[in-house]
């Protein structure tokens, strides 16, 4: 398999505290090597707060990182700019989880289409003509072309952010949250959505969310972030159903199932207290704090690299090595 | 129960005709998206609804210490001494619960000293116990702790203990953790479990969330267009949905341990409460419609163990 993105040694350390003199740093991402191979769907997993939008927007340049490296289909995009910057704009594109924000309230359907068209300076000779069959792609009629976002319903809404995104015929998307926002009856008509757009177009999928159903739905792999790391890479059926890392592990048993004969018989892992202050991780692991399974003179001291322990499935745990 | 609500586009009939009971120590879940008006009929119970919203008709029979009283009848000073001390309320957002100025334990003492009167200082020692209740580590540091101090489960927890200060006999929690992470809301909801059976309470659950319906209620009410549509004890609902909405409802949700096939959703959206199609609301997206019937005629909600509202079944 070919990788479409690659990181290496990507981190992002937010200054917190003092313009000047910071008290410290926020490391949102630290240190991660991400693989994202073409034509797959990559579910990114975690709670607030584990650094996995920060990851999304690194990748599609839109924060600069403090060090490592970015490669989008074999190039290096890490200070890309000028023409090279535009040309990849054009190719990764994002979608946000809140439709009733990314789009302009003051622009038609048409309005906010052409400008991206006219943005990436796109050869395309009847932009209205082109634009009304687009619609169709995503399940809009051409007669909606002329109205504003406020006239289309949540779901609607999420469907335009999405052709927007596409009509640059673009090759990766970063999928942030895509239908949180969204009631369950409408988010699996845009998953279903999103799922045949991309065997149709040939698309790459970063899909971040910390809606576990979600992201098992659609993906072929799946990393679970936990403080700025990634703990735990691997198929998405191995990851839910043989998950390795403690803390996977404690977040597949708490996930709500909708059955109530199984919800009933299941243990739950409940575990202590809540991540700790991203400003001053704690030393070595992590999760050591929370761990049930914490390994003294050890958890707390080294960190545990990101080692495969089985084939393709990636665990940084101390348990393991 | 009927509440409309009077804005300048139009009435919008939010709740309509809606009639439920809860009995004594039972999870009771209300279900329903966006506009179900789940939230709207929790909130009138003690006439929680602000203009310009208005309880247009219905009556809340509550009964306590062998008699009955009508919630919506009592004169407000009346219904303030069961609101929040009988009746108490959880809701979705913290943040908003709890006044930035003061402490969490200034805010759990002036709750209990509302009811029971007296000095707020002194209920504060109380304010650490019930912080210790809701396993809040730490309790006698963290009530010196202002709530921008304290992490979203933190709050939640705050705000929970807040609403039990009083021993309530209800405790309505509206989408209580929708702002929470996973393992926050396990936390959460083993909470609420735990909290029940200490203190007896009934418990009317709000979710949008099948996954949480399943896990926590005893008897679930799907609210839709603002109109109940089925009722049913849990295990019965989820393994014999009857409501074209609920079964629909129920394959559009994923399963995140069990894998499935292709999600079905559930074509169209939900309906516009000014002009409510006439007859089933459900009718314009149900694939069972019965052609000259369900347009015309509102179907009743039936009187069995398995309510539904559906003139399939009649």
């Amino acid at each position: 398999m070919r990788s479409l993105v690659k990181t290496e040694k990507l981190s992002k350390y937010f200054p917190v505290g003092g313009l000047l003199r910071p008290r410290g740093y926020v490391k949102a991402v630290d240190n991660v090597d991400l693989e994202i191979y073409e034509g797959e769907t990559l579910g990114l997993v975690g709670e607030t707060g584990s650094g996995k939008t920060t990851l999304g927007r690194l990748i599609l340049k839109l924060i600069e990182p403090t060090s490592g490296r970015i490669y989008f289909d074999g190039e290096d995009i890490t200070r890309a700019s000028g023409s090279r910057l535009r040309e990849f704009r054009r190719r990764a594109q994002i979608i946000f989880q809140d439709p009733y924000m990314s789009l302009n309230p003051r622009l038609t359907v048409y309005q906010t289409l052409l400008e991206v068209i006219k943005v990436h300076r796109l050869p395309i000779p009847d932009p209205e003509d082109y634009i009304g069959k687009m619609l169709e792609l995503v399940g809009l009629e051409r007669g909606q072309l002329h109205r504003y976002p406020h006239e289309f319903s949540g779901g609607q809404r999420q469907r335009i952010a999405i052709l927007r995104a596409l009509i640059l015929e673009p090759k990766f998307l970063v999928l942030d949250e895509p239908t949180s926002a969204l009631d369950v009856s409408v988010q699996a008509q845009i998953l279903n959505m999103l799922k045949d757009l991309q065997k149709r177009l040939n698309l790459t999928y970063l899909f971040i969310s910390h809606d576990i159903g979600a992201v098992r739905y659609m993906s072929d792999r799946i990393a679970v972030m936990y403080m700025g790391k990634i703990v735990e890479l691997g198929p998405a059926d191995a990851v839910i159903k043989e998950p390795l890392h403690p803390y996977t592990q404690a977040l597949i048993s708490a996930l709500p199932i909708p059955d109530p004969k199984l919800a009933r018989e299941r243990k739950v892992i409940l575990l202590q207290g809540e991540p700790s202050s991203p400003i001053n991780p704690p030393p070595g692991c992590r999760f050591h704090p929370r761990c049930p399974y914490v390994i003294k003179g050890k958890c707390e001291k080294e960190e545990p690299p990101l080692l495969e322990v089985r084939r393709g499935h990636y665990v940084a745990c101390h348990l393991y090595s | 129960m009927t509440v409309y609500f009077y804005t300048y586009a139009g009435v919008v009939k939010a709740v309509e005709n809606v009639s439920f009971e809860l009995y004594k120590g039972e999870v009771l879940a209300i279900v329903g998206e966006t506009g179900s008006g789940k939230s709207v009929t929790t909130r009138a119970i003690t006439k929680l609804i602000q203009p310009p919203g208005k309880i247009v008709s219905g009556s809340v029979i509550y009964r306590r210490d062998g008699e009955e009283v009508d919630l919506l009848k009592l004169p407000e000073e009346e219904l303030r001494k069961i609101r929040g001390a009988e009746i108490a309320y959880v809701f979705q957002d913290p943040s908003s619960a709890l006044d930035p100025l003061y402490t969490i334990g200034y805010q759990i003492a002036e709750a209990v000293a509302a009811h029971r009167g007296g000095k707020i200082k002194q209920y504060l020692s109380e304010a650490v116990n019930l912080l210790r209740n809701v396993l809040i580590p730490d309790p006698e540091s963290r009530v010196r702790a202002f709530p921008h101090q304290l992490s979203g489960g933190m709050k939640q927890r705050s705000v929970i203990a807040m609403a039990i200060s009083n021993r309530p006999r209800i405790l309505i929690a509206d989408e209580p953790t929708t702002a929470v992470d996973v393992t926050v809301q396990a936390q959460i909801l083993h909470l609420f479990k735990q909290l029940k059976e200490q203190l007896g309470m009934s418990i009317i659950f709000i979710t949008h969330n099948m996954g949480l319906v399943a896990e926590f209620a005893d008897r679930v009410i799907v609210m839709y267009g603002g109109k109940i549509v089925e009722e049913a004890p849990v295990m019965e609902l989820f393994q014999n949905p009857r409501h074209p909405y609920t079964q629909g409802l129920l394959r559009a949700v994923i399963n995140p341990i069990t894998p499935q096939g292709r999600l079905e959703p559930v074509p169209g959206t939900i309906p516009n409460l000014i002009n409510p199609p006439p007859g089933c609301r459900f009718h314009p997206r149900c694939p069972y419609v019965i052609k000259g019937k369900c347009e015309k005629e509102e179907p009743p909600l039936g009187n069995d163990n398995h309510k539904v509202a559906c003139w399939l079944y009649t």
